[in-house]
């Protein structure tokens, strides 16, 4: 039995999922189908976006913005954020351009959510 | 922190009003005074939390009539006792406030005090008073009829029926006048020694030898200006024969929204200061509470005594008023006063050399007086008056650059940019008047911010805040981590991001 | 002393500022200028690093600088005059304000029409009487937010926030990221101040206690922060014996947003108190002919996109205002609140085109009728958070135009 809240709508209706192995043999609490999507991804393949900063060498912008381009796995966002804070960025840098490129080999890139000069 | 002393003539401790302005005192002497402060700043005990009142002759008399109370004597029998020290003083005191607010270039409003009354037997306390005061030689005090008090205050609430007018009250911001006393001061000779405790005073072959936290201090005379502190700086030389007893009062401070522009009071009663005050930055001060402590650290508001008053007396001197909508800030604030002489202030030598400054509330109308009189007083008992002739009365200070004219604004950033950089929303402050702060001295956040009023506004620094950290470390040339908001540890920042990886 | 004679003068480069101004130059206005008191364009968008923008406008997940990227290039290309680090200091009714920057000095600004583009400030420790002491370690979560995100400072190692709006929450996630430690969110209400989605991922994600019906009741440390009370509520009130100690460094507010209306007030402009901010019409044009207000100025707003949305209109109708075609009529309609709407705006209707109202309700509802006027709507669920658009036509406002009075209302089923 695994509890999840939905996050899909304002109405965040708390869903249990029994489960045999990896299958979803019974759902039950949620108002439409989203739900059972959201859920099974949340209970198997849990992933978050990570937004982070990292530091550059530039005076006037001392930290950049970046965000993963792809859902980091939930339970490695510690460990991104441990190696982005080994990371300084030199400039130019362009919004989007990836800084870190497949980040401890999870899947996805850190990307600059702005342009450094 | 100041040059080094080891040996000094008069070290005056304790750097509130008082000792502020006998420093400056002193310093018209060829003498070599120091001022021991143990803040990191000039003027933050008692001084700091008053309510920045500089008393007309009305103030003290209407405050006896608390006192009256314990005694069997009728009202203006009691009213018309001698003035005692604190009454004296407080009628020199105020006089020289406005002789020295253009050399010292500090500010002072002669805002008036109103006083009203509800009854009949209420205004006839007033006329009294009224009677008392001009046969103390106090001119100009009008009694005041519904109408009266209508034309001075628009807003007063309908029950009152009449009240009494002292035009001669004024107000002031009490930080900016010790630090214009204290750089005065400085600036003729005395050194001016902040974040530096008296710890123990030993007498040691006719001198006095001051243990402080930054070492010791041989002094001929001792000033004991140390306000809250003064019974343990007497006790250090074995005189405990007094203690401070205090009260902790909670003040509010709400937005004036032209509510009042003179001081208005009721009738003081016991524990009930019934008073709305217009500071000098256009806000109103209000004593919430006053409640008796006995901890000298004690600087924190309570629950009951941010609400319980909240809605009454605000409102019911102006009706229109809306406490909670026109909070900006609260704190706390002091009102001091000695066993020896619980009305009044205690100045004498317990020993020789050695001179109690103790005074009580009020205390701020009359500290250029008091300075006087403990000055003179320290001559009398042995020190060298002799007076410098290059003594130099003046401090400059610029005035607050929103207030300059358009040209006279235009013409200092031509000179210097950093004057067209505003970086206080609320307050209208620039950079370059933070940078001046800074140069003046100005260490930590709080000291920036009563010197310049940058985070004092309605935002209470949530704009400014990151911009000042950022200016104060650049100008310091130290890391925004080391900024304090106040003393002691009052660290504003904790770490860098980006230090997961740190040991 | 220097003066700019302009179309239209924009007060606040964040995201109202900013949609106003690109607006207002494709609807023909040439002269305009933009004013924004910090260093760069984009308002708290260049701080809020988290994403969620841009869901609605631009149909993708943006992070806040991301998505003031999407104004920025724009503005510049379009050549509008932009005046960074400026602040004005005073606004009047005849549409004339003063300012203050490096460049000009003290300067003058004559406009033909203007927009309030300035946001929202924070509600302070003292705007809620918090009893205590005055230690370092005291932060509004938005000053807390540019701490960490633009000068890369943590403000303490062990927080307490309270309130649980959405800033706090997302602050509560952001310190855990970098190191930190929150011990607990405190919300007076019994539910959560901000979206589902937030309460998750902030909260749950990093096992964060969540404190309903709580509040802070006093502060304690003498230089710094050490702890605070904190006490169970019941409908406001303060249950006695409830109250602990936790310990603490640092004390977060993210206690609430009021628009930012000092300039309005100086110029005479009439506010409203429940959004906070300017009375306008449905051209959000205020009392004040060519004074138009958009964005959180107006009034709190819980999506950037709703936002841009407002500084468009603003923007359009300012060009409108100076091309003398802004029609309105000689009556008006004004709206109100009824049953559990909290506020409304706009507040008047004095046109001829369909309308758009923006309402927010007074707590979270589900099951709901939702009446404007006659016209009604049903919503499964209604989050306090949420600002709903209902849209008017001119035939459905008809009836309303004799009375002068439209009412929003609502209740569960």
């Amino acid at each position: 039995m695994k509890k999840v809240i939905c996050i899909m709508c304002p109405l965040g209706c708390p869903i249990e999922i029994q489960l045999k192995g990896k299958k979803i043999i019974q759902a039950h609490g949620n108002k439409c189908k989203e739900g059972i999507t959201y859920a099974r991804k949340e209970i198997f393949l849990p992933g978050r976006v990570l937004t982070t900063t990292i530091k550059t060498v530039n005076p006037d912008l001392r930290l950049l913005p970046v965000r993963s381009d792809n859902e980091v796995p939930k339970e490695r966002l510690m460990d991104c954020m441990k190696e982005i804070a080994n990371h300084t960025v030199r400039g130019p840098v362009e919004l989007g351009e990836i800084v870190i490129k497949n980040v401890l080999g999870i899947g996805a890139n850190i990307v600059a959510c702005r342009t450094l000069s | 922190m100041g040059t080094k002393v080891k040996e000094t003539q008069v070290a005056v401790i304790g750097g509130g009003i008082v000792g502020a302005a006998i420093a400056r005192e002193l310093s018209k002497y060829k003498v070599d005074a120091c001022l021991l402060e143990k803040e990191p700043s000039l003027g933050w005990g008692i001084t700091k939390g008053s309510q920045g009142l500089v008393h007309g002759g009305i103030a003290y008399l209407s405050s006896r009539i608390v006192k009256r109370l314990d005694t069997e004597l009728d009202l203006k029998s009691f009213l018309m006792q001698e003035l005692n020290v604190k009454e004296r003083l407080g009628f020199v005191g105020r006089e020289m406030f406005f002789e020295l607010a253009p050399l010292l270039n500090a500010k002072i409003v002669q805002c008036g005090r109103m006083m009203v009354a509800e009854n009949q037997e209420e205004l006839d306390t007033l006329k009294m008073v009224k009677e008392v005061a001009e046969e103390n030689g106090i001119e100009d005090i009008e009694i005041l009829d519904r109408q009266g008090l209508e034309e001075k205050e628009p807003l007063i609430n309908p029950k009152f029926v009449g009240g009494l007018y002292d035009p001669s009250e004024g107000t002031i911001f009490p930080l900016e006048w010790v630090i214009a006393f204290g750089e005065n001061a400085k600036d003729n000779g005395v050194n001016v020694l902040t974040e530096t405790e008296v710890r123990g005073i030993e007498e040691k072959r006719g001198c006095y030898l001051i243990k402080t936290t930054d070492g010791p201090i041989k002094a001929e005379y001792i000033v004991n200006a140390a306000g809250l502190f003064a019974d343990d700086v007497s006790a250090m030389i074995g005189r405990d024969y007094f203690s401070i007893f205090f009260y902790h009062c909670q003040m509010l401070v709400l937005e004036n929204k032209d509510y009042i522009s003179h001081v208005v009071a009721r009738l003081p009663q016991p524990g009930h200061p019934r008073m709305l005050i217009p500071t000098t930055e256009g806000n109103i001060l209000v004593v919430h509470t006053m409640t008796r402590e006995t901890n000298k650290h004690n600087l924190s508001t309570t629950r009951d005594g941010l609400s319980d008053y909240l809605h009454n007396i605000p409102k019911d001197l102006i009706p229109t008023i809306s406490p909670r909508k026109d909070m900006i800030s609260s704190f706390v604030g002091f009102l001091a006063f000695n066993t020896r002489f619980p009305e009044d202030y205690l100045i004498e030598f317990p020993k020789k050399r050695f001179v109690n400054a103790v005074i009580c509330a009020p205390g701020l109308g009359p500290s250029p007086a008091i300075a006087q009189e403990v000055v003179r007083m320290l001559g009398d008992e042995g020190l060298e008056l002799v007076e410098k002739s290059d003594f130099n009365p003046y401090r400059f200070q610029e005035s607050r650059f929103i207030d300059l004219s358009s040209d006279e604004k235009n013409r200092k950033i031509l000179e210097n940019p950093r004057y067209g950089h505003i970086i206080c929303r609320c307050e209208k402050v620039s950079e370059q008047e933070v940078v001046m702060a800074i140069r003046r001295g100005a260490k930590t956040i709080d000291d920036i911010k009563f010197r310049t009023r940058a985070g004092m506004g309605r935002c209470q620094g949530g704009f400014c805040t990151s911009r000042v950290l950022q200016i104060t470390a650049r100008e310091l040339g130290v890391s925004p981590l080391t900024l304090r908001k106040k003393g002691g540890n009052s660290y504003l920042l904790r770490s860098e991001t980006k230090t997961l990886n740190a040991p | 002393m220097v003066t700019k004679d302009v179309d239209l003068a924009i007060i606040g480069a964040g995201p109202a500022g900013m949609a106003a101004a690109i607006t207002a130059t494709e609807s023909g206005l040439d002269n305009i200028i933009l004013l924004e008191r910090a260093e760069d364009l984009g308002g708290l968008l260049n701080q809020c690093i988290h994403n969620g923008f841009g869901l609605h406008y631009f149909k993708e997940d943006l992070t806040g600088p991301e998505y003031a990227e999407r104004f920025i290039p724009k503005l510049y290309s379009l050549g509008i005059k932009v005046c960074l680090n400026t602040m004005v200091t005073h606004l009047y009714s005849d549409r004339s304000a003063t300012a203050i920057n490096k460049e000009w000095g003290e300067f003058k600004i004559l406009a033909k029409s203007i927009i309030l583009a300035m946001g929202c400030r924070e509600r302070t420790r003292h705007g809620i009487g918090i009893p205590g002491s005055r230690p370092a370690g005291i932060f509004t979560a938005g000053l807390a937010q540019r701490l960490v995100n633009v000068d890369g400072y943590l403000p303490g190692k062990e927080f307490v926030i309270l309130g649980s709006g959405d800033i706090g929450m997302i602050m509560a996630r952001r310190l855990q990221l970098e190191g930190a430690t929150v011990k607990g969110v405190v919300e007076i209400m019994p539910y959560v101040g901000g979206l589902i989605r937030n309460e998750v991922q902030c909260l749950h994600d990093f096992n964060i206690p969540l404190l309903l019906e709580h509040t802070v009741t006093e502060i304690y440390g003498n230089d710094r922060v050490e702890g605070v009370k904190v006490a169970q509520v019941d409908k406001g009130d303060i249950i006695p014996n409830s109250e602990r100690i936790i310990d603490c460094d640092c004390l977060l507010l993210s206690v609430g947003l009021i628009p930012e209306n000092e300039l309005s007030k100086e110029a005479g402009i009439f506010l409203d108190e429940q959004t906070g901010g300017p009375v306008v019409d449905e051209f959000l044009q205020t009392n004040i002919d060519g004074i138009f207000a958009a964005g959180n100025a107006l009034q709190v707003y819980d999506l950037v996109d709703n936002v841009t949305l407002d500084g468009e209109k603003a923007g359009r109708n300012a060009a409108k205002y100076v091309a003398g075609v802004l029609k309105r009529g000689p009556k008006e309609i004004s709206v109100v609140c009824g049953e559990n709407i909290k506020s409304v705006a706009p507040q008047k209707i004095v046109g001829f085109d369909k309308v758009e109202l923006a309402l927010r309700v007074q707590r979270p509802l589900e099951n709901v009728d939702l009446f404007v006027g006659n016209s009604h709507k049903r919503y499964r669920v209604i989050s306090h958070t949420e600002v709903i658009k209902v849209s008017l036509t001119p035939l459905e406002l008809k009836p309303y135009w004799e009375s002068g009075k439209l009412e929003a209302s609502c209740h569960e089923r």
